[in-house]
């Protein structure tokens, strides 16, 4: 097992601009997450390079990775990943806590920031406490604080219903927009690649094409399914608490 | 991240798992609490024994050096011990060695006799003379009140101790009516007023008991008074400030001239019949050239066990003031250290229960610690993180363990616990038995801070541990 060498990407160039919204769009093993990693500086390259605002990413230490984490890089993750000790607002807060910004202007952010993802009432919220979709409002909420250069979105998506997909994605995408952010989202979803001005699709570790294209503006998007009617994300009350998280 | 942040995570992750990290500094409290008790316990006997020590201001670089008591066989014929072929014995060339031994500062040969003062109308039969080698004296560490000590040359010289002059007498008082002055009779903080000036009044001196009877109305009946009385003048040349009680009864005078009159005397006691003094000078006399004590003075009182144990193994029985209370301290030190090495067991048992706590700490949050460091934690905050919460665990127990120990403490010194009952041995040697237990500030100031030492150091692997975690892998764990 350990001697067979896989190969998961190979001859890959791209090129991200700044302010523009990308989306890696690829099947389940296609090598999409682990560009993503690779981007994120989480994983590094067995060969070739990232270069990040003229740094050389695969060529940096653990420390200064961990900068380049906290300074400029935003995460979403599929399974929200929120630190379960903490309440909604400090989770909201920990990159600032790593940048040690003092208290009361990390908080005064952080408000600001939960305003934005519209969980304003819900602060003082421990993460099992929220419905997934205000989890991720959360973790959405904690990838911006920052103002990161570069925001990556790992299936965003993934662990929600069809309604809840598209308000995230109008969540994201308006964030984005407004703060002229660089946006990198993971998908296998058709759908959510709308939203992007640019969709890679990667195929078996390579690109297989880059389609620019007029991406689909907050709100514009078309819910085919019908309305479920057992549900209600937005004031949490629904059932959806102890999801299932299942990763890539 | 700041200190504090650092702190209040911190304090979250320890409340998170209250049982558990009640439990681990649970474990550094009693192992705290038992090494600072054994600690106390050392502590007590060594304040005490000091204080003994002071008390009994005991010359502890003095050794006494005799012939062992079962070393010869008593010899009726002879009328003195004879000793068997080949032991050893004290004479000049034995006071030659132990001179010559590391870490004495001087051997003398020692010996006692008996003489009769007179210092009309008073007198003294003293039998405390201690004949020493005069050239030796002022390296013996005796404090001098007035005058001097001896020196080379002085014959019928003497130097009186503090406390000598005690024993005159009025002269014809005999034993029943005399008003005690000796000072192992003497109430504490009676006046004792003192009968002769020693360094001023004239003074002969005999090793003649007829001496005391001469010129008196109603002479006490001595038999013989063939041999003439013979006497001399006597100088004393100095008075000795209170030392040790061997030194302050004792009337020093030259080896030589004591040995000559006491040779004199037993001449005269078998003349005269004295059947009473011949009996006395014959369990008193030794085999020529065989003294029977010799002293020897070590440099320092940290050398004075390892000097005695030395000569004892050449054949000789040594004592030193206090060896008694030494060999017994040394026996407790001996079995507190037995103790504090079990107490100090308990301690590395906590210290792997932190270790264990944090090592279960860091697999339980694996998930939490790829996430902090996603989002941008350095390296140095988990590590700070994880480092300080043992620390933390570490502390808290020696907090409470040093609060245990003091409870502890005070159980042991004010309740009878049974088996911390004093020696009986201390009892019976009249020495007063002290609280069994000594907390002392700086114990529990070096408790504390050993303790959270120890929790820093249980934590250091587990730290590394959550610091090396790959972010990735520790994201998807579950």
């Amino acid at each position: 097992m350990g001697e067979e060498r896989i190969v998961a990407l190979e001859d890959v160039s791209l090129t991200f601009e700044k302010g523009k919204i990308y989306c890696l769009l690829g099947t389940s093993g296609s090598g999409k997450s682990t560009l993503l990693n690779m981007l994120a500086g989480l994983e590094k390259p067995t060969k070739g390079s990232i270069i990040f605002m003229g740094k050389q990413l695969e060529k940096l230490n653990e420390t200064q990775l961990a900068l380049y984490r906290q300074r400029y890089v935003g995460f979403v993750f599929q399974s929200y990943n929120l630190l379960p000790t903490l309440t909604a607002l400090e989770n909201v807060t920990l990159p600032l806590t790593f940048r040690k910004v003092k208290k009361r202007e990390r908080i005064k952010k952080a408000k600001v920031m939960l305003k934005a993802v519209g969980l304003a009432h819900r602060w003082r919220h421990k993460p099992s406490e929220l419905s997934g979709g205000q989890q991720q409002r959360v973790s959405i909420a904690r990838a911006f604080i920052n103002d990161p250069q570069v925001v990556f979105a790992d299936e965003p998506t993934g662990n929600l219903d069809t309604r809840t997909t598209f308000e995230m994605m109008d969540l994201i995408i308006g964030i984005a927009r407004e703060r002229q952010q660089t946006l990198v989202i993971v998908t296998h979803d058709t759908e959510i690649a709308q939203y992007a001005d640019q969709v890679i699709r990667i195929k078996d570790g390579s690109v297989e094409s880059i389609l620019e294209q007029r991406a689909t503006m907050p709100g514009e998007a078309v819910i085919d399914e019908p309305e479920p009617t057992n549900m209600n994300h937005e004031t949490g009350t629904g059932g959806t608490e102890n999801e299932t998280i299942v990763y890539g | 991240m700041s200190n504090w942040d650092v702190l209040v995570m911190c304090l979250r992750n320890m409340f998170k798992r209250k049982l558990r990290t009640f439990l681990t500094i649970l474990g550094v409290m009693v192992g705290t609490a038992a090494i600072v008790l054994m600690i106390s316990l050392g502590l007590a006997t060594e304040a005490q024994h000091r204080a003994q020590m002071e008390e009994a201001e005991m010359d502890m670089t003095m050794i006494d050096v005799r012939m062992p008591w079962d070393a010869g066989d008593w010899d009726p014929n002879l009328q003195q011990m004879v000793f068997p072929e080949g032991t050893p014995v004290l004479n000049d060339a034995m006071v030659d060695t132990f001179d010559a031994m590391a870490n004495v500062q001087l051997a003398s040969p020692r010996i006692r006799g008996q003489l009769f003062f007179r210092a009309d109308p008073y007198y003294m039969q003293s039998w405390d003379i201690t004949g020493i080698r005069a050239e030796v004296m002022q390296y013996m560490g005796l404090p001098v009140a007035e005058g001097r000590v001896l020196q080379a040359g002085d014959e019928f010289a003497v130097v009186f101790g503090a406390n000598a002059e005690r024993g005159f007498e009025l002269l014809g008082s005999t034993w029943p009516d005399r008003g005690d002055r000796m000072w192992m009779w003497v109430p504490e903080g009676t006046e004792i007023p003192t009968f002769v000036d020693v360094m001023r009044a004239p003074m002969r001196m005999s090793f003649d008991r007829r001496f005391i009877q001469v010129g008196l109305d109603e002479p006490q009946p001595l038999t013989g008074g063939i041999r003439p009385i013979r006497s001399y003048n006597v100088e004393v040349v100095g008075l000795l400030e209170p030392s040790d009680w061997r030194s302050d009864r004792t009337i020093f005078m030259d080896i030589e001239v004591l040995l000559y009159l006491n040779n004199e005397r037993i001449r005269t006691e078998n003349e005269v019949q004295d059947e009473w003094q011949i009996w006395f000078s014959a369990i008193q006399q030794r085999p020529p050239e065989n003294f029977e004590e010799v002293m020897v003075r070590v440099t320092d009182m940290r050398f004075t066990s390892q000097v005695a144990e030395q000569i004892r193994e050449m054949g000789f029985d040594a004592h030193y003031p206090g060896m008694h209370l030494n060999m017994l301290v040394a026996g407790q030190r001996q079995q507190q250290q037995l103790l504090a090495a079990i107490g100090a067991i308990s301690l590395v048992i906590a210290a792997i229960g932190i270790a264990n706590t944090m090592i279960m700490a860091v697999y339980e949050r694996t998930r939490e610690i790829g996430i902090m460091k996603v989002i941008g934690a350095a390296i140095m905050d988990i590590r700070r993180l994880f480092l300080l919460e043992s620390a933390m665990i570490g502390f808290f127990g020696g907090l409470f363990g040093v609060v245990l120990s003091l409870v502890g403490s005070f159980v042991l010194n004010n309740f009878d616990v049974p088996f911390m009952r004093p020696d009986p041995m201390l009892a019976m040697m009249g020495i007063e038995v002290g609280d069994p237990s000594l907390v002392t500030p700086w114990l529990c100031g070096l408790a504390l801070l050993f303790a959270g030492l120890i929790g820093l150091l249980s934590g250091y692997f587990p730290a590394r541990r959550a610091t090396k975690l790959s972010a990735l892998a520790a994201i998807r764990s579950e």
